[in-house]
């Protein structure tokens, strides 16, 4: 295997070449990449544009008259900052807390040992019966997390999809790797941080992608608990901007507004606030996607 | 070929993991470090998941606010036959498996092949900018979409008025209930194919590079790559999320549906978590019928899990559980 | 050697758990001492000498959908200064006003002034919310003579609503004042522009029926916006609205919405009104604006709250229903003339003056519930408390806390000429609008939505504005102020078993009503109708039988009225 390995610079150029289905592969891939983003282009320039110019071309190729009036709007409201910085505090604790938690319960039934069917089922169990918000909510509660960033941590553990998507990959790795390894005096923990987690790489780190995004995108649990406005995280402060807005619009009973904020343009400008720092932070995450670590590489 | 390796190593861990019969108390002490590990998941699960689950009796109950969970009377099964006599909910029900289904046969093998066509393209950068704009729509809301969808297909949006300048009657395309299915699961692929592609472009890169390189010298085309590699390399992937995305029939995508009916097609679109969304919006919430509805979902989609999951397993030895 | 690894590993994770587990225990009791904020803004010399009064400084917390006032938000500084009190906010999201209120009650977990959303909608479950006991009674009004005289007003009900076994559980928010209240505030605005173009402006605009309907239908047919063939449309609305409110003055609007009951009383009976005859008729007319053309077609699938604005506004669309309101309509013709400066602000959005499509007594005007949020106690709020929530309410509505409420700061913010008007100091933009320097007000009008009354005399107004409203409220007042409907409080604001249960069944009726003018051919809307109806009626039928047993079904408003105020609605509670 190893010298089969020690050819494929050679194999790769012969690869490079290409031929007349990758076109049409990749022609394929490029419409459907079009047909995405030029909607997401258009939102991004609606985001740009007053309200009138967004009104008379609703498509437009390029913003006309650039203005950032709906990012002033987004951003003159100061708790922007502070929902930012609860984000990320969400977003970097809690992803370690995922990971933590799925990975352990991944290694762990990825063993046999008495009982792993019936924990098991227990945990698949809970992804169709709850017991509904108000014991949850006395839970939280009860453990005084109400009004704390925790409380938009701790319940959200471990998805139980990633879990097993991991522990069946652990699965999936040879036996043998773990047999000589274990010959040669290693410890169960030891096989798992030396071998089968630098053989997950892609997968946890797809895991980690997609945790992350969910605690970016987290607003449902702070909107529950949080009661002061300093402690809510971005997407409840987004959320609270475009429904003001909107509300100006809905409900003209309310005659104390007298601006009429275009909520098209501030509802675009929310998303790329969202969007763009995963956008950015994805191409340093996709490197990883590609093949680097292989068993090849663990074994020499 | 080569695939058997990887066939093989499928069911690794259970060949690995075969132990001689011994005392169970014996074994559960050689096994001691597995509970440990497992420990933290448990405790998380059973704090967060089965402390609140005394909620359920709920829907035997007519809660009180005033009286608690506890305190509240038992109605029997009251709520159910409220909900078994509203002939909306077989509607609803109805619908949800329909469109549960189409999305299964439409939407699902959708990121599958497309995993496997961008790991078809060679040049690096292409198929890296291809994969990042794949994944942009993800960030875009339901609503967000649905307004995106009105810009494009209402009476007054880009394809009628291109009908228009052509000649040509405009049509009304998002009342008509025959096509309204498709367009959920259009646009459902539009927004999440990108993203749900990101999982089995990981366990495309899992595969040892070194099969693709000895097919090749075996003469291997790219389809038969395909077939004998790449594929079983997913496989495991693909069976899990078949298991669960069936696991979940009952669920047809509340904010999909939410954002993108309309009146006009509510017959074939009301699904059962909008047609709750409904109920509750229009009378007095009811907690003990809301909880038999979630009961009623539950249970059904336990029983396909199990079901789908007794076939994986006779097949190919995936599991969930 | 590996179980102590393993032990390691696990010490890890119970350490993160401890940090978050312990976090909140530090925190909770540091809560409770607070309030370091409010005391922070305290230190900062107060503006005002504090009266005798209020020389306790009072915190209490308060649940709000806005934005809290900024921290250097001059007027709420002048104001909190001067009641020497301070507000803890805790965020309410607007869409999630009624789960999150759910949740505190079922868990008591109430702020200590709560305000709560109230419409019809929710008024029987707001019935059992307090009954339950989770709220405290709100102290006599007597000493707070402007909110007594606020609920005392002749022509409206007041706290009766709110009164449970003779006690007072909440303050309601007064949705209109004389001599506008009670009238469904829905007006179709216009261009008059593109008529006057046509040679078919009406004088003040007043049209009948079908002459404003051929005029909608000409706008269609020759295009004096120039939008070209196809593109222009006749009359759109909010998706909320749609299609009651196309009866706006006219034909039956409302079982439809969600603040309307869906039952009347009909020879002593109550009867489910989508099964009567009056509202088929209704039906059949606004499908037969819909297959001439004159509806907006996308109106039956619009879900955007704003897509019929900015088509109008655009200039495709020649009139647009809404709710008939000053700033509505400012804010209407603000926009338009953003997007085109050369045109008429008068006549961009003109307001029309439409008479009854049907016969005269078939088809009348709901009114509507005359609040539509209320402020109440929960149990935790001290005497305190509650006595500088109202002590402020109270002097919100005093002229001076009025003036407050609009404008902001005497000297800074405007003066007061000799006979009373207002002289507002406000920056003005380009086009002369005034600029509104506070984003915060809504404790001002906590109380008292500011309504198309106060608005008329509202100093930052545009005076041509005004002057349309004004003068269209004034026609509907006096052609068909007595068609209005008054509203029944007796199923409104009364619950029964199956009332609870099976509500009005208002959005299966609205979604069948929409799906039928778009998708049934012609005539056979009327058959198809009475078919659903046959088919819902078994479970429309407890509904009615309850309302049925009641011992008093009003025919006549005014007696009506009097039997809400001798307390006639606790017997039903």
């Amino acid at each position: 295997m190893a010298s089969k390995a020690l050819q494929a610079p050679a194999h790769r150029s012969r690869l490079n070449r290409l031929n007349c289905v990758d076109y049409v592969i990749m022609a394929f891939l490029a419409l459907f990449a079009l047909l995405i983003l030029y909607p997401f282009y258009n939102s991004i320039c609606v985001s740009l544009v007053s309200q009138a110019d967004y009104i008379k071309t609703r498509f437009m190729l390029y913003p006309k008259n650039l203005t950032f009036e709906s990012y002033f709007i987004v951003f003159q409201n100061g708790s922007i900052f502070d929902g930012m910085k609860v984000t990320i505090f969400l977003t970097l604790v809690g992803v370690i807390y995922n990971m933590l938690l799925t990975v352990s319960l991944a290694y762990g039934f990825s063993k046999q040992f008495p009982g792993r069917k019936f924990f098991l089922s227990m945990i698949v169990f809970t992804m169709y019966f709850s017991g509904g918000l108000i014991p949850f909510y006395l839970l939280i509660k009860d453990l005084n997390l109400i009004d704390n960033v925790f409380s938009m941590i701790l319940p959200t553990g471990v998805s139980i999809m990633y879990m097993t998507v991991i522990r069946q990959n652990f699965e999936s790795l040879p036996a043998e790797l773990e047999e000589s390894a274990r010959i040669d005096g290693a410890n169960d923990l030891t096989i798992l941080f030396r071998i089968l987690l630098p053989l997950s790489v892609p997968i946890l780190v797809t895991f980690l992608l997609y945790y992350g995004v969910e605690r970016w995108n987290e607003w449902y649990n702070g909107m529950l608990f949080i009661r002061s406005f300093e402690k809510r995280p971005l997407q409840l402060v987004l959320r609270g901007i475009i429904q003001t807005t909107g509300q100006a619009m809905m409900t003209s009973d309310l005659q104390q507004y007298n601006i009429t904020p275009f909520s098209e343009g501030i509802k675009m400008a929310c998303i790329v606030v969202t969007a763009t720092p995963i956008i950015l932070v994805y191409p340093f995450i996709q490197k990883y996607f590609v093949s680097g670590l292989t068993i090849g590489a663990v074994k020499g | 070929m080569r695939a058997s390796s990887s066939r093989r190593a499928l069911s690794g861990g259970a060949v690995l993991n075969a132990q001689p019969k011994r005392s169970i108390w014996r074994q559960i002490w050689i096994k001691r470090w597995c509970y440990l590990i497992i420990l933290p998941g448990m405790a998380y699960f059973i704090l967060f998941k089965y402390v609140p689950m005394y909620g359920i009796q709920l829907a035997f109950k007519d809660f009180n606010i005033a009286k608690g969970i506890t305190a509240s009377p038992w109605v029997g099964w009251s709520n159910f036959e409220l909900l078994f006599r509203d002939r909306e909910f077989f509607l609803a029900l109805k619908n949800t498996l329909i469109i549960s289904y189409m999305q299964l046969l439409l939407f699902f093998p959708f990121p599958i092949v497309l995993s496997i066509l961008i790991n078809e393209v060679k040049p690096m950068r292409y198929k890296r900018s291809v994969q990042t704009i794949l994944t942009f729509p993800h960030f875009l809301s339901w609503v967000i979409v649905a307004g995106i969808m009105m810009n494009i297909l209402a009476n007054n949006g880009a394809v009628n008025n291109l009908l228009a300048t052509m000649g040509v009657e405009k049509y009304n395309f998002l009342t008509d209930k025959g096509l309204f299915r498709y367009i959920l699961v259009f646009t459902l692929s539009w927004k999440e194919a990108g993203w749900s592609c990101i999982l089995y472009i990981a366990a495309i890169t899992g595969i040892d590079p070194s099969l693709y390189e000895a097919a090749t010298i075996d003469g291997a085309n790219r389809w038969h790559k395909i077939l004998h590699i790449t594929w079983p390399g997913i496989l495991p992937v693909v069976l899990i999320t078949l298991i669960l995305r069936v696991g979940s029939m009952m669920d047809a995508g509340f904010d999909q549906v939410m954002n993108l009916y309309n009146n006009t097609v509510l017959d074939v679109a009301d699904i059962l978590d909008t047609y709750i969304y409904r109920i509750t919006f229009q009378r007095m919430p009811n907690y003990g019928f809301s909880t038999a509805v979630g009961l009623f979902k539950g249970l059904t989609n336990c029983i396909l899990l199990l079901s789908v999951n007794a076939v994986c397993k006779k097949i190919n030895g995936t599991s969930i559980i | 050697m590996k179980t102590r690894l393993f032990a390691l590993f696990l010490a890890l994770l119970l350490t993160l758990a401890c940090v978050a587990c312990s976090a909140p225990a530090s925190q909770a009791p540091a809560k409770e001492q607070e309030p370091a904020a409010p005391a922070e803004e305290n230190q900062e010399a107060p503006v005002v000498e504090n009266d005798n009064e209020f020389a306790e400084h009072v915190t209490f917390t308060m649940n709000t959908t806005s934005d809290p006032p900024a921290e250097n938000d001059a007027l709420w500084q002048y104001y909190t200064d001067k009641f020497n009190f301070s507000v803890d906010w805790i965020p309410l999201q607007y869409a999630e006003r009624f789960d999150k209120l759910r949740i505190w009650i079922a868990t008591d977990d109430l702020p200590d002034v709560v305000w709560i959303g109230l419409n019809d909608v929710i008024y029987s479950e707001y019935v059992t919310w307090m009954n339950s006991g989770m709220f405290a009674e709100v102290p006599s009004l007597d000493a707070y003579p402007n909110i007594r005289a606020m609920y005392d007003q002749e022509s409206m009900l007041g706290d009766e609503l709110c009164t449970f076994d003779g006690k007072l559980m909440s303050l309601h928010a007064m949705r209109d004042s004389a001599p506008y209240d009670f009238m469904l505030n829905m007006g179709i605005g216009y261009r008059a522009d593109w008529a006057e173009k046509l040679n078919m402006r009406k004088e003040g605009d007043v049209y009948t029926w079908d002459e404003f309907m051929d005029l909608l239908q000409a706008f269609i047919d020759q295009d004096p916006g120039g939008n070209g063939a196809g593109n222009t449309y006749g009359l759109c609305t909010r998706m909320g609205y749609f299609p009651d409110i196309l009866g706006i003055w006219q034909t039956n609007p409302t079982p439809w919405t969600f603040e309307e009951p869906g039952y009347i009383e009909m020879d002593g009976q109550y009867v489910w009104y989508p099964s009567t005859d009056s509202y088929i008729e209704g039906l059949k007319t606004v499908k037969g604006l819909y297959d001439r053309g004159i509806i907006w077609p996308d109106n039956v699938i619009d879900s955007s709250e704003t897509l019929y604005r900015e088509l109008y506004v655009a200039g495709q669309v020649g009139a647009m229903a809404q709710n008939l309101t000053l700033s509505w309509v400012s804010q209407v013709r603000d926009d338009m003339l953003e997007v085109d400066p050369t045109l008429d602000r008068e006549k961009i959005y003109a307001i029309a003056k439409v008479s009854n499509p049907g016969t005269e007594d078939e088809f009348y005007q709901h009114a509507v519930a005359s609040y539509w949020s209320c402020v109440a106690f929960s149990l935790k709020a001290t005497d305190t408390q509650k006595d500088r929530f109202l002590a402020t309410q109270d002097w919100n509505l005093s002229q001076e806390g009025v003036n407050l409420g609009l404008y902001g700061l005497e000297g800074t913010d405007f003066t007061v000429n000799e006979d009373g008007s207002i002289n507002l100091l406000w920056k003005q933009d380009e086009t002369g609008t005034y600029l509104d320097p506070y984003t915060f007000r809504e404790y001002y009008t906590r109380l008292s939505v500011y309504d198309n009354a106060a608005n008329f005399t509202n100093a930052s107004k545009n005076p041509q504005d005004v002057e349309d409203v004004r003068s269209a409220m004034d026609w509907s007042l006096a052609n068909i102020g007595d068609k209005v409907k008054v509203l029944d409080y007796v199923q409104t604001y009364t619950t029964t078993p199956n009332k609870d249960k099976l509500g009005t069944f208002t959005a299966q009726t609205k979604a069948k009503v929409i799906d039928l003018l778009a998708n049934s051919t012609g005539d056979a809307i009327e058959s198809e109708w009475r078919t659903w109806v046959a088919e819902m009626m078994p479970q429309v039928q407890p509904v009615l039988d309850d309302l049925n047993a009641y011992e008093y079904i009003p025919s006549d408003p005014k007696e009506m009225m009097e039997w809400v105020r001798n307390d006639g609605l606790s017997q039903y509670r």
